[in-house]
Formats: structure tokens, C-alpha cells, sequence
């Protein structure tokens, strides 16, 4: 319905847009650990803790990860044991 | 009670056993404090993430053990820093989440899918790898019977020459490989099988042995181990098996 109000015309499947029609619409953010109800974040598992630092292995921000503040503040305590214990670098370069 | 966990890596220059003694004497420092093991994890030698000590490479031990209070902990950290065998040691309280999600992990409802996932990965790489060899082999198959196909052609074509050529070979075979040198080895170079005898012919008719060497170039498996064969080869070889 979405569709159909933005585009005023019926939405149709042989229709094909030069560019996505869904660009624009931002998605909402939302906390995956909320959403999921995982409460605890194991600092020994490095892969999970690497979808929050960035190519640098730097801490992304709340506001790209969309982490409530709890588990935001978590993340990070996660992330900076793991660094200690080597299994996510301090600093780096082309971390993914 | 309070539940806590430490984690520890130990040098791997070690020899397994004294890296498992050490582990032990720590699991029994702890025991002797008073405290009780829940669990001990041997995660095992993984890659560091930044050289410690000039070492790239670490083993992994983690300890789960409940203690009436902190105190022990100063004394197991004192034993840790004098040891030159611990590369790295760290210490935290578990929270009540904590504890339910190493119980969780220990019973296998966290991190099923992780593993799941590792050993379909696993099962897949297996099977490419087996695809792979029954491809490179049916390549080879292909290959080879191309080229004795046009070998076979080239010597219908001029039977004559192969009949003249062949006590020759076998009285000399030498003196012909000398002088059929350069159009031998570029047929060698392309099917390191190719047979004297069979390149002999050849060397009569320069016109021909372009097309044996277009023929076996063009055969063989590529770059990326795909099978790159006319189909009516393919069908040749299943109509032969």
C-alpha cells in the first residue's frame, strides 16, 4: 500500500525501476540484543564482536548500531576484554 | 557465592604437556583456595590478533569457578604475573545472565547454529573439492582421447608416411626424435604423454601437427578447473562408460 501511495499508480511486477523505490525510506533502527533478548555478550567470541568496530577496529557509534545505551555500554566493555585478551585488535587496517 | 571466570593464555613453545601442566597447576591453585570448578574450557592454540611477546600464537584456557568472596583472586593474579608461561590473564565476575548463558552454551542451545553453520560449511568445501577431482578427471579423460582421436585422423590421413616412418623409428629412434625436435617438443609440451612413435608421422606434414597442437591447446581443463568440452565429446564419453 505503501507503494501505491507514493508511485499513485498500482504496484506492478513488470515494472522495472531504474533506481531502488526504497531508497529514501530509512528503515528504523532498532537494538538487536533488545529485539532478540540476548542478555549477556561473551567477550570470547571475536566474530559477533566484530559487527560492531569498524575497519579500523574502532567502536561504531550507538547511532550506527542502533544498541539501546545498556547493551551499547556492554558491547563495549566486550570489546575492550576481547582486545585484551587478542582475539580483536587494538588498532588495525582492513579489518574486514 | 559468586561465579567467576578466567581466562588465560599460555606460550605455545611449550610442549602439549607443559602447557597442560600449567593449565593444571593453575586449575588446582584455584581448588586449593577454596573455590569450586564449574568448568574448564580448553578453547585450544588460536592466532592472535597482535603479536605478544614476539609470539603470533596463543593457548587459549578458560575457568568457571564459584568462590565465597574476591580474596583468592589477588593470589591467583600474583601466581599469573610471576609466571613467565601466561602470556595474558583476565578475570571477571559473571552476572546472573552471564552464568545462564555459559550454562546455555555448555548445553548446547547457544551457539547450535554457529556450529551448524561451520560444519555445513565444512560438508560443502568437502564436497566442491570432490566435485573438482571428478572434473579434473573426466578433463584428463576428455583431453586424452582428443588427442589420440587426432592422432588416429593424421595417421588415416597418411597412412603411407606412418607405415615408411615406422621401421625407421625403431631401427634409430634417436636420429628422428633429433630431427623432428622442435615439432616433437611442442606436442610433448602440450600432452607430456605424446609418444615418440606416434609424433613420428608427424613431422612429414607441418600443416597437421598445427592442428594436433590447436586440438590438445585447446582441451585441456582452464584456469578455474571448469570443464570447457564440446558436447559431443561428452557424449562420446558416455556412450564409452
Amino acid at each position: 500500500m505503501a507503494q501505491q501511495q507514493r508511485t499513485g499508480r498500482p504496484s506492478r511486477d513488470d515494472i522495472k525501476f531504474l533506481s531502488n523505490p526504497n531508497i529514501g525510506q530509512n528503515q528504523k533502527k532498532y537494538c538487536r540484543f533488545r529485539k532478540y533478548k540476548i542478555k549477556h555478550i561473551d567477550y570470547k567470541d571475536p566474530e559477533f564482536l566484530l559487527q560492531f568496530v569498524n575497519e579500523q577496529g574502532k567502536l561504531l557509534p550507538r547511532r550506527i548500531t542502533g544498541n539501546s545505551l545498556k547493551y551499547q555500554r556492554k558491547m563495549a566493555t566486550a570489546i575492550k576484554r576481547a582486545r585484551h585478551l587478542a582475539m580483536l585488535p587494538y588498532v588495525t587496517d582492513l579489518l574486514k | 557465592m559468586r561465579r567467576y571466570e578466567t581466562t588465560f593464555i599460555v606460550t605455545p613453545v611449550l610442549s602439549d604437556g607443559e602447557i597442560k601442566q600449567a593449565a593444571e597447576s593453575y586449575i588446582s591453585h584455584i581448588k586449593k583456595a577454596g573455590a569450586e570448578i564449574v568448568h574448564v574450557d580448553q578453547m585450544g592454540l588460536k592466532q592472535l590478533a597482535y603479536p605478544i611477546k614476539k609470539r603470533n600464537s596463543g593457548v587459549y584456557y578458560s575457568v568457571e569457578y564459584s568462590a565465597e568472596n574476591g580474596e583468592m583472586i589477588d593470589g591467583l593474579e600474583l601466581a599469573f604475573r610471576r609466571d613467565e608461561r601466561i602470556m595474558r590473564f583476565l578475570t571477571i565476575k559473571l552476572d546472573k545472565f552471564g552464568i545462564k548463558y555459559n550454562e546455555d552454551k555448555r548445553s548446547g542451545i547457544i551457539g547450535k547454529r554457529k556450529k551448524e553453520r561451520e560444519d555445513a560449511r565444512a560438508k560443502i568445501a568437502a564436497e566442491a573439492q570432490a566435485e573438482l577431482e571428478v572434473k579434473k578427471e573426466a578433463n584428463k579423460a576428455a583431453a586424452k582421447k582428443k588427442k589420440a582421436d587426432a592422432l588416429a585422423a593424421i595417421e588415416a590421413a597418411n597412412p603411407t608416411v606412418a607405415e615408411e616412418e615406422a621401421p625407421d623409428v625403431e631401427a634409430a629412434p634417436e636420429a628422428v626424435v633429433e630431427a623432428a625436435a622442435p615439432a616433437v617438443e611442442a606436442v610433448v609440451e602440450a600432452s607430456p604423454e605424446a609418444v615418440v612413435e606416434e609424433a613420428a608421422p608427424v613431422v612429414e606434414t607441418p600443416a597437421v601437427i598445427e592442428e594436433v597442437i590447436e586440438t590438445v591447446d585447446n582441451a585441456p581443463v582452464d584456469i578455474a578447473g571448469e570443464i570447457t568440452l564440446d558436447d559431443d565429446i561428452l557424449g562420446d564419453l558416455n556412450a564409452d562408460s
